[in-house]
């Protein structure tokens, strides 16, 4: 066979690497009305500096997925090193659709990890509500394929509306099913002091709501808005001096086709599972070993093929999870336990890192009313795309 | 020019087909096949034709001239497509439905594929 040049990579997983910690993190409350991106990154970047009590960091990474286009503001690692008087600090800007947050994270966490850096401020930060939401939908669509899925009239809604159609019709699942996950992220939501939404609804209410993009409804989707989340990363003495070190123990990220249509198997996460595998090999650990589970809950069945790839669920029995509310603060697998993207919102850039920021809060023990009990271990996935940018970190208390 | 452009009619589509492991990709792959990563590739004409694996509505005036609901259609090549699909409101789509469409070139951008039922034949089986 005739094959593209393939890299061999022998060391990958082999090296030795430092063992990195968060030692630092903070989120503003995610809203519908911020007059200012600059305000947006700089807010929790400053409080997770304090909370990290350092004053200086080696590196700098911003995730964002398209401040460009809603804002009309590149070049963000600059402007927020110039903000935070942290000039000539080495600084970048990582894109991986809604998963630039967690990507950030990924490329800091590689940078302490490899001795390049000590410490690193990563901040995730995304203000989308300053355009109309069909602005706002086109460019999130730009997730997609645009030249054979926008240009062929897909949005987000549209092309997560057909597969919910098709996990519906193959796996005998209703609607009623696979709405209480948003019963679920709202409840979670009502006690989180940082979430969009603080209200429950009732099933039915989310049932009844408007048709979006059928067979999707207005509560199987989560809803633009702006959003920042700020970690600070440390390697070494650093790490070793700070009472409330998150250890991260395993890290993964995984691609897969660009275009939905190019799947094999449209029910199926594939990049998921291989990340999850990856982060979970790394960390020495099995899914069960963890505690808690913040998962890319964009929509309702995205949050069904999210647990059935991590292999929590068999396929196509995903919506168990919710029917059986094992997805609760108390259950066996809570997931979305600020609220998740469902309630606590998705302000794309800035997801990942708002997910990472929370199960930080749930390993200390700092969740207060949303405490998941004895939180030791927690796995964050996030997703960029229908599944073609993966991210999964296993974090540890100490 | 090649003579995919020279008998452009907008029923067939460019693609390509793996010498090694057959996989046929529209739009035409433009360096190794997306399945085995093999180089020899061979340009095909591919028929849009096929059937309905998904389909949903797409936000918008009901007086719009060009509204359209959205599909995923598997062509009966091999391949799957997003595509634009106009359905008459008397049609009731399902899974594994007949369908076939036309792509329509664009200036400076790539071509639009727009799909319908495939009434004839599924008078057809009707019948049958």
């Amino acid at each position: 066979m005739r094959q593209a040049a393939a890299v061999e990579t022998p060391n990958v997983g082999k090296v030795v690497m430092r063992d990195v910690a968060i030692i630092g993190a903070s989120a503003v409350q995610v809203q519908k009305r911020a007059t200012s991106l600059r305000e947006l990154a700089v807010l929790p970047s400053v409080t997770a500096l304090a909370d990290a009590g350092v004053e200086r960091v080696d590196g700098l990474v911003v995730g964002t997925m398209a401040s460009g286009e809603f804002t009309g503001q590149h070049h963000l690692g600059p402007l927020l090193a110039d903000e935070l008087h942290l000039t000539p600090v080495p600084a970048f800007r990582v894109e991986a659709a809604c998963a630039s947050g967690s990507s950030a994270f990924h490329v800091a966490h590689m940078a302490v990890a490899s001795g390049m850096y000590d410490s690193v401020l990563v901040t995730g930060v995304e203000m989308m509500s300053r355009v109309s939401g069909a602005v706002a939908s086109r460019i999130l669509a730009g997730a997609a394929d645009f030249e054979y899925e926008v240009e062929q009239g897909a949005t987000f809604v549209g092309l997560n509306a057909m597969l919910m159609r098709r996990y519906l019709r193959d796996f005998g699942v209703s609607h009623e099913q696979l709405m209480p996950f948003a019963v679920n992220a709202h409840r979670n939501s009502v006690t989180s002091g940082h979430a969009l939404m603080r209200n429950s609804i009732s099933l039915q209410a989310a049932l009844d709501s408007r048709v979006v993009a059928d067979p999707i409804r207005l509560y199987d989707c989560s809803p633009i808005c702006d959003g920042a989340a700020s970690i600070v990363l440390a390697a070494g003495d650093l790490a070793e001096r700070s009472d409330d070190a998150i250890w991260i123990r395993g890290a993964g990220v995984a691609t897969d086709t660009m275009s939905f249509h190019d799947r094999s198997d449209l029910l199926s996460l594939g990049a998921s599972r291989i990340a999850a595998e990856r982060a979970l090999d790394r960390a020495r650990m099995r899914v069960q070993d963890m505690d808690l589970y913040e998962i890319h809950d964009a929509f309702t069945v995205m949050t069904a093929l999210v647990l059935e790839s991590l292999g929590l669920y068999p396929r196509g029995e995903g919506w168990r999870a919710a029917v059986d509310d094992d997805i609760a603060l108390d259950g066996p697998v809570p997931i979305s336990t600020f609220g998740g993207l469902k309630a606590r919102g998705h302000p794309v850039g800035a997801t990942g890192m708002y997910q990472l920021v929370e199960a930080t809060m749930q390993l200390r023990g700092t969740a207060g009313a949303n405490q998941v009990p004895n939180a030791r271990r927690a796995l964050v996935q996030n997703m960029g795309g229908t599944g073609s940018t993966i991210a999964v970190h296993i974090l540890e208390a100490t | 020019m090649t003579d995919i452009d020279n008998n452009f009619d907008g029923r067939l589509v460019a693609g390509t087909r793996c010498v090694d492991c057959g996989h046929v990709r529209v739009p035409a792959r433009l360096h190794c096949c997306q399945r085995c990563g093999s180089v020899a590739l061979i340009d095909i004409r591919v028929p849009l034709q096929g059937v309905f694996e998904s389909w949903t509505s797409v936000p918008g005036s009901e007086s719009d001239p060009d509204r359209f609901a959205l599909g995923l259609v598997t062509l009966d090549a091999g391949p799957m497509l997003t595509v634009r699909v106009r359905l008459d409101p008397l049609q009731q789509p399902y899974v594994g439905a007949p369908v076939s469409g036309r792509a329509v070139r664009r200036a400076g951008a790539v071509e639009q594929f727009w799909f319908e039922l495939a009434v004839d034949e599924l008078e057809q089986r009707g019948a049958a």
